[in-house]
C-alpha cells in the first residue's frame, strides 16, 4: 500500500524526472535518485521549490563546466579535465583525493557526463554533511557507526537499478 | 557496539557439487554458448521468489565478486564459486525465513544480522528494509536480502578500517571521509 507521503514523493519524483530528462535524456535512474536524495534537505521525501531551484542551478553549473572541457562534444571528459573541473567548482582537494575520485569514476581514462554529475552531487552532499559535523572547525569530525551508516544508506546507496 | 565479528560466509554446508552436474547447469545458464555467463544470463537463471526479475544490482555484485578477468561475466571455473555463493545464501535465507513466507520481515532480518554479529538499532533495521525492499512489502525478498547483506558488509569493513580502537566511533578528516564513502558506494 502506498502511503500519502510516498505518493507525494512519487509525484515529485516524476516531476523532477521530467525536468531532468529535458535536461539530459542520458541520465540514468540512479543519478536521478541520487539527486533527489541529496537535495531533499528536510528529509521529507519530497522536494520543495527552493530545493528544486538549488538543484536546477547546480545542474546548470555542472553542465556548463563539463561542456567547457568537453570541446569535441563527445559527452565524456578526460580524467585530468575532470580534476580541473572539480577544482574550478571550488573543491580544494589534494592530488591523492583527486586520484581516488578518478579511480572511482573513470572508465578507460574518461568520464561520461552522467557519472560526472553523480560525482558532483555526492561531493556536494558529503562536503555539506562533513561541514555540519565539524563543529569545532578543525577539519575533523566524529562519526558513530550507526548514524554514518544510516546517512550513507539513505543518501548514497542505490539498492535498485 | 554495533558489530563484534565480521560476517563470514558460512562453512561449506553442502558436499561439493559433481563437476558434470555443475557443467550441466552452466550450459543451461550460458544461453548464447559463449563460454561466459553474463549478468543478464545469470539474472534470468535466478529466482527471488516473486515474478519480478532478480535484482540486477545484486547480479552485478555477485558477478564482479567472482569475475577475475574483468570480462563482465564468469567462466565455468568461476561459476563454481558463484553457485556455492548463491546456494549458501539460499540456505541462510531459508534458515531465517522462519515462517516460510518467501520473504524476510524486520524481525527475521534482525535475527539474521544479529546472528552474523551485527548489533544494530531497531530504527536501523527499519532503514534497511526501507532501502532494500524493492517489492514494497515491508519485507525483503531473496535477492534484496543478499544485496542488503553485501552493502552492510562493505560499509562495516570500510568503517572498521578507520575505527582502530573498535569502539564504534571514528574521527576522520574531510578527505578521509570522502575516501571512506567513495570506497563504499
Amino acid at each position: 500500500m502506498i502511503s500519502p507521503l510516498e505518493n507525494e514523493w512519487m509525484n515529485s519524483l516524476s516531476f523532477l524526472f521530467y525536468f531532468i530528462f529535458l535536461f539530459n535524456p542520458a541520465f540514468n535512474i540512479d543519478t536521478c535518485r541520487l539527486m533527489i536524495n541529496m537535495l531533499d534537505r528536510d528529509m521529507s521525501g519530497t522536494m520543495g521549490f527552493t530545493e528544486f531551484k538549488d538543484l536546477w542551478q547546480a545542474l546548470n553549473a555542472w553542465k556548463n563546466i563539463f561542456m567547457s572541457f568537453d570541446r569535441d562534444r563527445s559527452g565524456t571528459v578526460e580524467a585530468q579535465e575532470m580534476q580541473q573541473a572539480i577544482k574550478s567548482l571550488g573543491y580544494n582537494l589534494s592530488p591523492n583525493a583527486l586520484n581516488m575520485i578518478m579511480k572511482r569514476y573513470s572508465v578507460n581514462g574518461r568520464i561520461p557526463f552522467d557519472d560526472f554529475v553523480s560525482c558532483c552531487v555526492r561531493l556536494r552532499g558529503l562536503t555539506d554533511h562533513f561541514q555540519r559535523r565539524d563543529t569545532s572547525r578543525n577539519g575533523t569530525a566524529n562519526f558513530h557507526y550507526d548514524d554514518v551508516s544510516a546517512y550513507i544508506l539513505c543518501m548514497h546507496v542505490s539498492a535498485i537499478a | 557496539m554495533a558489530y563484534h565479528s565480521p560476517y563470514r560466509a558460512p562453512p561449506h554446508i553442502n558436499t561439493p557439487p559433481d563437476q558434470s552436474f555443475l557443467w550441466n547447469i552452466f550450459q543451461r545458464v550460458d544461453k548464447d554458448r559463449s563460454g561466459v555467463i553474463s549478468d543478464s544470463e545469470l539474472q534470468q537463471a535466478l529466482s527471488n521468489g516473486t515474478w519480478t526479475p532478480f535484482n540486477p544490482v545484486t547480479v552485478r555484485s555477485i558477478i564482479s565478486m567472482f569475475d577475475r578477468e574483468n570480462k563482465a561475466g564468469v567462466n565455468f571455473n568461476e561459476f563454481a564459486g558463484v553457485w556455492k555463493y548463491i546456494t549458501d545464501w539460499q540456505n541462510i535465507f531459508r534458515t531465517y525465513d522462519r515462517d516460510n513466507s518467501g520473504f524476510i520481515d524486520k524481525n527475521e532480518l534482525k535475527q539474521a544480522l544479529t546472528g552474523f554479529g551485527y548489533r544494530l538499532s531497531d530504527q536501523f533495521y527499519g532503514t534497511l528494509i526501507e532501502k532494500f525492499d524493492r517489492q514494497r512489502k515491508g519485507q525483503v525478498a531473496f535477492d534484496d536480502f543478499i544485496q542488503c547483506c553485501i552493502v552492510l558488509q562493505r560499509l562495516t569493513d570500510v568503517f572498521r578500517r578507520y575505527d582502530t580502537d573498535q569502539d564504534g566511533w571514528i574521527q576522520v578528516s574531510y578527505e578521509q571521509y570522502l575516501s571512506m564513502v567513495f570506497n563504499i558506494v
